[in-house]
Order: structure tokens, then C-alpha cells, then sequence
């Protein structure tokens, strides 16, 4: 090919190229500087604009000495815990993503037609026999000749009979076992095709439906959620309160007893592996993060089992049946853990499962053939050749959640909760300091470069530990 | 591959084209401007208007279009075609009489909500400017824009709004320091509609004194926002209690609760007795304040006053169980919420119309929802009762139909005398029980003194106008004297639109003036406590020039929602909200050297000399100890 036309077919590339360069540069590297710029001034949009004379001034650092050790400091680093807090769910949520990709990988539906059926014809009688039960113990039965009219949540603001909102739960119930059941039975009979497009469905949907469609079910009072959990915490309840309340104290010593003799091993298993050279530090750090993650966990678990008995006594001392359901969206208690619960919910069956599924299809199947050969089992095949084989993927699903996270929950929070609940996250903030509180755009853009620094960092430190995850 | 590549980048732009000539051009028919000279055409008495409607008359004679009586039978002719064709007849009149096209008359764009009753407010505006100048204006509204943020990023790009709506104070003063408000103290002096003519407490809504201290104007009540307690008469007559007839404490109304809530059978099986009382309005209706009288330096929010109203509002929800709990109130909620206040409060005009709650604070606004409530379960059905009795050819049938159709197509609009007269006539005694009955009395406060916190829903002119198109601005003030002018006001005050700003046009001997039928059981909303309270008992919002309201509100609502939880005691809270309004206010002055200037001079202290987390012999020492202190001239912190 000539020097010529060489020339030629870039200069028709860069032609291409050049729409996209140039909305590039405007839109968003442009924005980008003009923000560090503002950044360093005391712009402010009711101050600084064409109807005014004052001159922006510029004051250095001054902005980022007042998010990070000045007036705005609480408030910039109580919203920063915020933010961290709504990243608790990621790992949770990468882990999910990892074990959906590995069901759906698998061969769970059997190939010939003849145990298709039958399995089918399991799924549906299990179906059944499942809907029925629950039709049985949450059906009110006959309608009592008196019933008064009350306000029905479901049902938004018709006046239905407490015996008509009984009859609504339950065929909710029934509906809900049916729905799993059909799931099941699509399973089988469509195999990972189905599954790959149901777990996927979130993700089509996610954003502002999402969001609404998890405030109904979070309502505290008559919220699918809650309705759920109602009879089964009642239930515990009940169960504590018929129990001498020393059994739990020692079922919490015990759980901790059990999960300290976990942890320790798993924390002994890790050093040998690094003194024999068999692992790395960063395998080695991430079993600590396990360790830690568990521990917490346990320690959880345990306190809850210790108070299990004074707060049954203290619920019935107020006149309850049971246990007050959680107040998801209006306490501050609840109102981050119900967000990050949604999280996980919405980021399980999304791209990180497709890019686990795409991992997972690269995986040469001549390493499991090997561990075949040498007798590894199901566990050993995972540990031994799946997860540091995905450890590339994983190593960019992290990175990539990380700046998500960081980014994350401004849609979340102004639907969901509308700052209130102390669940206001640094994105929310920008948004206030812009526009809704004084129009500070030389703060806001401020605490965005701070931001913006701090996912930096912690992209580098992903970087740094998790190459080396990669060459474990 | 090059000629595809080519060929996508040419449709693009032919794509680009037809989007910019076809889809984005407004559809403008005139159509509009024609129907208020219509409306007006009976009793117009500008000499050119009137000399074009009866020569327009005539034109249509030659026409040969049928004949009419009025004008305004055209605008609301059946035969849409027939309408069409004196709509046509009249612009190509218009364009040979005036050598101007219809088309091609100023249209004012106005940043509001997507309310039906502005198409009717805008339908007045042209008929009233035709008969006050002689001259057609157009006018749109721009729903999408109102939010204040758009609104000042628009106007600042100089693609805002000719006419900007905003609410109360805080909005008026961020506009203002933007720049983007335009000064109409002299021309609204000069036409009778200055500040002097609105409603005291809620001149702050729409003039801002400057720095010389003389209050200026700026914007003009669309309406005055409040809101007053509500409640079911059958309810109250059945637990045989009587509601007040002047303020009235919250113990007092608790009782009131206690009393239907005892009642077996009681209707609507009411779940709370009240509802919708916020932390802080129970506060400033115990008479806290943000701020001393008199200057806005530093909070006082920390006063017995605050911590009674705050308890008595906790006391409400959890000792008492007189009202619901946020996560019950959320429960109650059909759209679920956020927190107390925001959309929960949204729901309870929904909670309150199906009776389960009692009591509850709303506004005159919300007379729509009940009448949309009544017209559904009562009046229609009643009405196609009475007709299945009746021949198609009754007369009493007519007229039926009549109310009917207007009811279902706007139930605000009054109906003709003999329409309502009909229409009421059909409801039985069974009919009359089945519908809401709706009082209106006083807000409960803790001491029984009503308290209300006023503000104006205003709207104001974009400053650029000025600038760019003088023309436009004379049409931006008109539209400002007409929110002055008697038939704006009284459409306000007749369609429910909470009240109008105007003193002189809002209160009659009965209260707060309006239509003459309100529909049955809900007479109460021109009640004469909606008056009472702007005339006797409203206060205007309490704003400092060292803390946006924004921003006030986020530090104060950060510690009443623990309140609401339950999760901080009243004493707290009263103290953590007013420390934390004055941190954030030493903060603004220590970093603004005109704030400061302003403070120091104010309070006569040197800011420097305030020390944020001060311990005095293991006691903390607040900012305003500290402030007051030195403002005493008593030692030095």
C-alpha cells in the first residue's frame, strides 16, 4: 500500500473520528477542566452571572480546606460514611453475580426429553402441594357476618373489610408460590437461555421504576416486605417467649465460640499457605477481608441471639404479639440497609453476571478435564482453577463497582428517601451545594475533584493489590 | 463502505431538517387570541376592539356564516367545524382590518405548574388585556421550567421565562440576588397594585427591602399558601363534640380525638384522629422563632417555646397515639414516603376523603379532592338515578345532563342557576348522609393561640427583558397588574386556589369571598377562619440574610426527624438545631467579607472572638451564650 493512501484512509478515519473527538472535548473533557477551574474559585450562580458585576474571585484551596477540615468537613465526611455505607452491599452483590454465573453455566436442566418431563411434572406437583399449604394457613376462612370497614394499604384508598385485606394477603401468597413455581418449571424446561434473561430483567429495568417499585415494597405497614416478615418474626417471638432465656445466651455463646474456631483456622490455614510460598499477600489479605466480613457477621448474629429474650419481654411488656417489623425507608436505622439491600438485589443479575458468564466460558475446558483426572471435587475445581481463572474479571468487576459505588446513589436517595434518614451520599451533596443550597458551584465542584481523587486512589490501590491477584 | 458511511451522514442531516422545520416550530393557530376576542366582543368598550367585533359581525354576514347572538356562544360552540370556520373568518378579518396577523401577536411564556385553572387564568388574561389596552396578547405557560433551579440556570443563559413563578421568601431572595428580578416598585405604584395591597404577612413573599432599608417589589401573589385544620362534621356530631370556634390547644383537640375515637361505629372507622401536624410548625405554633425580632444574626430556635411545641408534638404520636407515626403514616400512604411532610402529606387529602383520618392540616386547595370525592360517590350517581327515571325530553332531563357534563368535565367551574338547582334536587337524605361534610377551624397550638406561617406563590419578571425586548416587557408588567386585578383575584378565591393576595378582592362579610354555591358539604371551605388567619394570626417566614432557607431547613429537619423517631427528647433537639444554625451562620460570615461587614455591624461583635465547641468549666457554651454575652458587652469568650 502507498504512502498516499495511507495518508488517504487516515485522514477519512480521522474524519470519522472527528465528530465524536470534538463532542468529546466539549462536552465532556472541556466540562471536566472548567470544573477543576471553578473548583478554585467562590462561583456561585446567584452571584457570578450575566445580571451581576461582582467579579469571581479566586481562592486557591480554600474550598477543599472547608470540605475537608473547614465548616463543611462534618457534613463532607458524615455523607462520605454515607457512601461507603451504600457500598457495603458490593462484595455481597459480586459474589452473588458469581454464583448465578456458575448455576447458569452449569447444566441444570437434564438433556433428554424423557427426565425433562419428568422433572417438569416434579416442579408442578411440588408447585401445588406448595400453594395449597400456604392457601391453608393464611386463607381467613368464611367472612364473619360484622366486619368493619379499614383502611386498606394495598389496595390504596378503596374501603375494604379486614376480612377482604386477609383474603388479599393470601392470595398474594399463593401467587407468590405460583410464580416461583413457574420459574422453576421455565427453568427446566428452557434451561440457562431462561435464567440468563430473567436474572438479566433487572438490569433493563433498573433506575427511577426500580427504585418506586422497592419504596412499595419497603412500606413498613402492609409492604410486601414487611407482610412477609411479619408472621415469621412473630413466629420468633412467639418461639423466645416460650423458651427460657438462657437457652439463647448460650446459643450466642456458642455461635461465638463456633466462628471463633472458624476464624482462627481459616487465619492459621492463611499463614501457612503465604510461609510455604502457596499464596500471595494480596490472597492472603483478601482471606483476612474474609475473616473479618465473617467475624463481624457472627459477632452480629450472636449479640441478636444474647438480646433475643429481653427484647421478646420488652415487646410484650409493651402489649405487641411480636416483634415490630423494620421501618425501612422512614428510620434511620433502616433506611441505608434497606438501600443497600435493594443494591445487591439489582446488582446481582446484572452486567457482572454477563461478565462472569463470559469469564467463565473462556476457561479452557481442558484444566477441568485435568482435575477430573486427578480426582478433584466440585470444591476443589473452584478454588483450583474457576476463581483465579475469573480473577482477571473479577479484578475489573471490582474496580468498576468501586467507581459505581463512589459515583452511586443519588437516584436512589432522592426517590427513595429524599435525603432524609441521614442517607444522604456524596453525589446528593454536589447536587445540594449546586442547587438547592445556595448555588455554590466553586464548592460543589470542589468536593466532585475530591471525589473524583478519592476514586482515583482507590482505583490505584485496586490496581496495586489486585495485578496481583491475578498472578496468584 | 465509504459511500454507507457517506450515505448515513447525509439522512442524518436530512433527518436534522425535517425535525428542525416540522417537529420543533410551535403550533400557533391563533385560536386562542380569537376566542378572547369572542369573550370579550359582547361588552367590550375599547373603541378599535369594539369597532373590529361589529365589523366582524358583519363580515360574517357577508360570509354567509349563520347568524349568533353573543360572541361568546362562539367559544363554546358544539360544532367544532362551525367553530373553526368563524375562527378563520375572524383572523382573515383581523389581518385586513389591522394589516397584522394573529399569529404573529406576543406571547408571553409564564414558568408554572401544570394546574388546568391556568388555562383558564390565561384565557382571563387575554380577554382582560383586550379590554383594558385594546390590544391582542398571547400568553403559554411552561410547566417543565418552574423549578427554581431551572429558573435561575435558564435566565442566567438568557433562555429564561418572560414570567417566573416561584414560592415564598427564600425563592424570592435567591432570584433577586441572581439579578434576574426586575424592580417594579414605581410601575406598580404608579397602577395601584403595590405592596401596600397585599396581605401583610405575606409581603415577604414579594418584596425585598434593599440596602438603603426601603422595601422594593418584585414579584405579585398568584396566591397566599397556608394551611388550617379540616375536619369531618358527621364525625364530630357523632362523638358529639363540637369544634371550636376560635384557637384551640392541643390538648384541647386531643380530647376531641379521644372522643370519636370512642365512639362505637363511629363512620369511616377512622383509624387516626388527626393528621399531618409537622415538628416544626408545632413548634413556631408554641410561638418558637428561628430568630430574634429583630435582627437575623443568630438563631434562637432553643426556647421553652420550641421544646413545648416539640413535645407536644412527639406526645401526639407516641404518648398519646392522637396521630400516626411516620412509618404509620407511611403505611397510610397510597405513594409511600420519605419522611413527614413530603409525600405523605400528599396522601392524606386521600386518607382524609375516605374518613380514616378525622382531622387534618390541609389548605383551601384541597377543596378539589373533596368535591372530586362527592361529585364520584354521590352527585353523579344520583344524577343518573334521577335521569333513568326521567324522559330524554324532560326539561328537568336537560338540565341534568347539563351539571352533569360540567361536574365530570371541570367540577370547579359553577354551574348555571337552574342546572345546580336541579342537580341538588336530585340528592336524597341518604344521598346528603353519604357525602363529605367539611369544617375548616383553627391550627391547635400548645397555647391555644393560632399560629400560621404565610407565604405567596408569586411570579416576577425576567430582568432580561429589559434588556432584550422592551416590548415584551410592557406585556411581562401588564400580566403582573392583572394577578392584581379584581377578575384574577376573584377567579382565585371562586376556583379554590387556596386565597388571593389581594386584601381589598379576598374577604367578604362571610369570610373568604367566593362562589356563590359551593357544592354540597363543603361549604366550609369559605369558612371566615381561612380570613381570620391571614388577617389576624399569620406571620411570614422567618428568613436570615446569613443562612439560606435551603440550607436552614436541612440543619433543623436533620434533628426534628429524630423527634419525629423518637430518637432525640424535645430539649435536645432544640438545642443541637439552634447550635447548628449558628455554626453554619458564623461559618457564612467568616467566609464572605460583605456577610461579615453586615454581621459585625449588626451585633457589634467581632466574629473572630466566637469560639465553635467552647467548654466552660466542663459545661459546653453555645453560640448564642457566647453572642449574647458579648452583645451585653459581658467579657470576652
Amino acid at each position: 500500500m502507498s504512502i498516499g493512501s495511507n495518508r488517504r484512509r487516515l485522514m477519512w478515519a480521522l474524519v470519522f473520528l472527528l465528530p465524536n473527538l470534538l463532542g468529546f472535548l466539549v462536552f465532556t473533557a472541556g466540562p471536566v477542566f472548567i470544573s477543576l477551574g471553578m473548583s478554585l474559585t467562590d462561583l456561585s450562580l446567584t452571584e457570578h452571572n450575566a445580571f451581576s458585576d461582582s467579579e469571581v474571585a479566586f481562592v486557591g484551596l480554600d474550598n477543599y480546606a472547608k470540605i475537608l477540615s473547614g465548616s463543611e468537613a462534618e457534613r463532607f465526611w458524615g455523607y462520605m460514611w454515607n457512601t461507603l455505607y451504600l457500598m457495603a452491599g458490593i462484595p455481597v452483590g459480586i459474589a452473588g453475580s458469581l454464583a448465578l454465573s456458575l448455576l447458569i453455566t452449569s447444566k441444570i436442566p437434564p438433556e433428554r426429553p424423557r427426565h425433562k418431563l419428568r422433572l417438569s411434572l416434579l416442579v408442578v406437583v411440588i408447585t401445588a402441594v406448595s400453594a395449597w399449604v400456604v392457601y391453608q394457613v393464611t386463607s381467613p376462612g368464611p367472612a364473619p357476618l360484622s366486619d368493619g370497614v379499614v383502611m386498606s394499604t394495598e389496595a390504596g384508598l378503596s374501603d375494604l373489610t379486614a376480612h377482604e385485606v386477609s383474603t388479599i394477603r393470601s392470595s398474594a401468597g399463593v401467587l407468590g408460590v405460583a410464580g416461583v413455581g413457574l420459574i422453576a418449571l421455565m427453568g427446566v424446561l428452557f434451561g440457562s437461555t431462561f435464567f440468563r434473561t430473567a436474572f438479566y430483567l433487572p438490569s433493563l429495568l433498573a433506575g427511577v421504576p426500580m427504585f418506586l417499585l422497592w419504596k412499595a415494597l419497603y412500606r413498613p405497614d402492609g409492604g410486601l416486605i414487611n407482610a412477609s416478615l411479619d408472621p415469621v418474626i412473630d413466629g420468633v417471638h412467639g418461639v423466645v417467649r416460650s423458651t427460657p432465656g438462657v437457652l439463647w445466651k448460650v446459643l450466642a455463646g456458642i455461635g461465638v465460640l463456633v466462628g471463633a474456631w472458624v476464624c482462627l483456622r481459616m487465619v492459621a490455614s492463611g499463614v501457612r499457605k503465604l510461609r510455604d510460598h502457596e499464596a500471595g499477600v494480596a490472597s492472603f489479605l483478601g482471606r483476612l477481608a474474609l475473616v473479618a466480613t465473617l467475624a463481624l457477621v457472627v459477632a452480629g448474629c450472636a449479640q441478636v441471639l444474647w438480646s433475643l429474650p429481653e427484647m421478646a419481654a420488652s415487646a410484650s411488656a409493651a402489649g405487641q404479639d411480636g416483634f415490630d417489623p423494620p421501618e425501612w425507608l422512614v428510620s434511620r436505622e433502616w433506611a441505608k440497609l434497606a438501600i443497600v439491600i435493594m443494591g445487591v438485589w439489582l446488582g446481582v443479575g446484572g452486567a457482572n453476571m454477563l461478565l462472569y458468564i463470559a469469564g467463565i466460558s473462556n476457561i479452557p475446558p481442558e484444566l477441568y478435564e485435568a482435575a477430573d483426572i486427578d480426582g478433584a471435587g466440585a470444591w476443589q475445581r473452584f478454588i483450583n482453577i474457576t476463581w483465579p481463572q475469573l480473577a482477571p474479571t473479577t479484578f475489573f468487576i471490582v474496580i468498576m463497582s468501586t467507581i459505581g459505588g463512589l459515583q452511586g446513589g443519588f437516584e436512589q436517595v432522592l426517590l427513595m428517601t429524599g435525603g432524609n434518614y441521614d442517607t444522604t451520599v456524596l453525589t446528593y451533596y454536589i447536587y445540594q451545594l449546586a442547587f438547592t443550597d445556595g448555588f455554590q458551584l466553586g464548592l460543589a465542584s470542589a468536593v466532585a475533584w475530591v471525589m473524583f481523587a478519592l476514586i482515583f486512589a482507590m482505583t490505584l490501590i485496586n490496581y496495586r493489590f489486585g495485578s496481583g491477584l491475578t498472578n496468584d | 463502505m465509504r459511500a454507507l458511511l457517506l450515505s448515513l451522514f447525509a439522512v442524518l442531516c436530512a433527518l436534522t431538517v425535517v425535525a428542525h422545520t416540522l417537529v420543533l416550530p410551535e403550533e400557533r393557530d391563533g385560536g386562542a387570541v380569537t376566542d378572547a376576542y369572542f369573550a370579550v366582543g359582547d361588552d367590550v368598550e375599547h373603541p378599535e376592539v369594539r369597532a373590529l367585533m361589529d365589523g366582524f359581525r358583519a363580515h360574517c354576514d357577508e360570509l354567509g356564516l349563520p347568524a349568533f347572538g353573543r360572541f361568546g356562544e362562539l367559544v363554546t360552540l358544539e360544532d367544532a367545524a362551525l367553530r373553526e370556520r368563524y375562527r378563520a373568518a375572524f383572523a382573515s378579518y383581523y389581518e385586513l382590518q389591522t394589516g397584522r396577523v394573529l399569529t404573529d401577536t406576543v406571547r408571553l411564556v409564564w414558568s408554572t405548574d401544570a394546574n388546568p385553572a391556568r388555562e383558564v387564568q390565561m384565557s382571563l388574561f387575554r380577554a382582560w388585556h383586550l379590554r383594558e389596552y385594546g390590544q391582542p396578547v398571547d400568553i403559554t405557560t411552561d410547566p417543565s421550567n418552574r423549578e427554581l433551579t431551572k429558573s435561575i440556570v435558564q435566565s442566567v443563559a438568557g433562555a429564561g421565562p418572560d414570567i417566573i413563578e416561584y414560592i415564598g421568601a427564600s425563592e424570592l431572595r435567591d432570584l433577586v440576588d441572581a439579578g434576574i428580578a426586575l424592580d417594579i416598585t414605581d410601575y406598580a405604584s404608579e397602577h395601584g397594585f403595590g405592596v401596600e395591597t397585599v396581605f401583610e404577612a405575606a409581603r415577604s413573599g414579594v418584596a425585598r427591602a434593599n440596602e438603603a432599608g426601603e422595601m422594593r417589589l418584585y414579584g405579585y401573589p398568584c396566591n397566599v399558601g397556608y394551611t388550617v385544620c379540616l375536619y369531618h362534621k358527621d364525625q364530630f356530631a357523632q362523638a358529639g363534640v363540637s369544634a371550636p370556634t376560635g384557637g384551640w390547644t392541643i390538648d384541647e383537640m386531643r380530647r376531641v380525638g379521644e372522643a370519636i375515637m370512642s365512639t362505637e361505629g363511629m363512620v369511616g372507622n377512622p383509624r387516626f384522629p388527626f393528621m399531618n401536624l409537622g415538628a416544626g410548625d408545632a413548634a413556631l405554633g408554641a410561638g418558637a422563632r428561628f430568630f430574634p425580632e429583630t435582627t437575623g444574626a443568630y438563631s434562637v430556635y432553643n426556647s421553652p417555646e420550641t421544646v413545648a411545641g416539640l413535645r407536644a408534638f412527639r406526645d401526639l404520636m407516641y404518648v398519646h397515639r392522637t396521630m400516626p407515626r411516620p412509618a404509620e403514616a407511611a403505611s397510610m400512604s397510597a405513594s409511600t414516603a420519605g419522611g413527614f411532610g413530603s409525600d405523605v402529606a400528599g396522601s392524606a387529602p386521600g386518607l382524609f376523603a375516605q374518613r380514616a383520618i378525622s382531622m387534618y392540616i390541609g389548605g383551601r386547595w384541597e377543596y378539589v379532592t373533596f368535591a372530586i370525592a362527592n361529585r364520584d360517590r354521590v352527585i353523579v350517581p344520583a344524577i343518573d338515578r334521577r335521569l333513568s327515571e326521567l324522559t330524554a325530553a324532560d326539561p328537568e332531563a336537560a338540565l341534568l345532563r347539563t351539571a352533569r357534563a360540567s361536574l365530570l368535565r371541570d367540577v370547579l367551574v359553577p354551574l348555571p342557576e337552574a342546572a345546580d338547582r336541579a342537580y341538588r334536587a336530585c340528592l336524597t337524605e341518604e344521598d346528603r348522609a353519604g357525602l363529605l361534610h367539611i369544617g375548616a377551624v383553627h391550627v391547635p397550638t400548645v397555647t391555644g393561640i393560632p399560629y400560621y406561617a404565610v407565604t405567596a406563590r408569586g411570579a416576577l419578571i425576567n430582568r432580561a427583558l429589559e434588556r432584550d425586548d422592551p416590548q415584551r416587557l410592557t406585556y411581562a408588567l401588564r400580566f403582573l397588574r392583572y394577578l392584581g386585578s379584581e377578575a384574577y383575584n376573584e377567579q382565585i378565591n371562586g376556583t379554590y386556589d387556596s386565597i388571593c393576595g389581594r386584601v381589598e378582592y379576598c374577604v367578604d362579610e362571610d369570610g373568604v369571598s367566593g362562589p356563590p354555591r359551593p357544592l354540597p358539604g363543603l361549604e366550609g371551605f369559605d369558612a371566615p377562619v381561612f380570613t381570620e388567619a391571614m388577617l389576624e394570626y399569620a406571620d411570614p417566614w422567618q428568613l436570615s440574610p446569613y443562612i439560606g432557607r435551603g440550607r436552614l431547613n436541612t440543619l433543623v429537619n436533620e434533628v426534628l426527624e429524630r423527634v419525629q423517631a423518637n430518637e432525640l427528647t424535645p430539649e435536645h433537639a432544640a438545642a443541637r438545631a439552634e447550635e447548628a444554625i449558628n455554626r453554619q451562620i458564623i461559618a457564612n460570615v467568616r467566609e464572605g467579607a460583605r456577610l461579615r461587614a453586615r454581621w459585625e455591624r449588626e451585633t457589634g461583635i467581632d466574629v473572630d472572638a466566637l469560639v465553635v465547641g467552647l467548654r466552660e468549666g466542663g459545661e459546653d457554651v453555645s453560640l448564642r451564650v457566647q453572642i449574647e454575652r458579648l452583645m451585653r458587652g459581658g467579657g470576652a469568650s
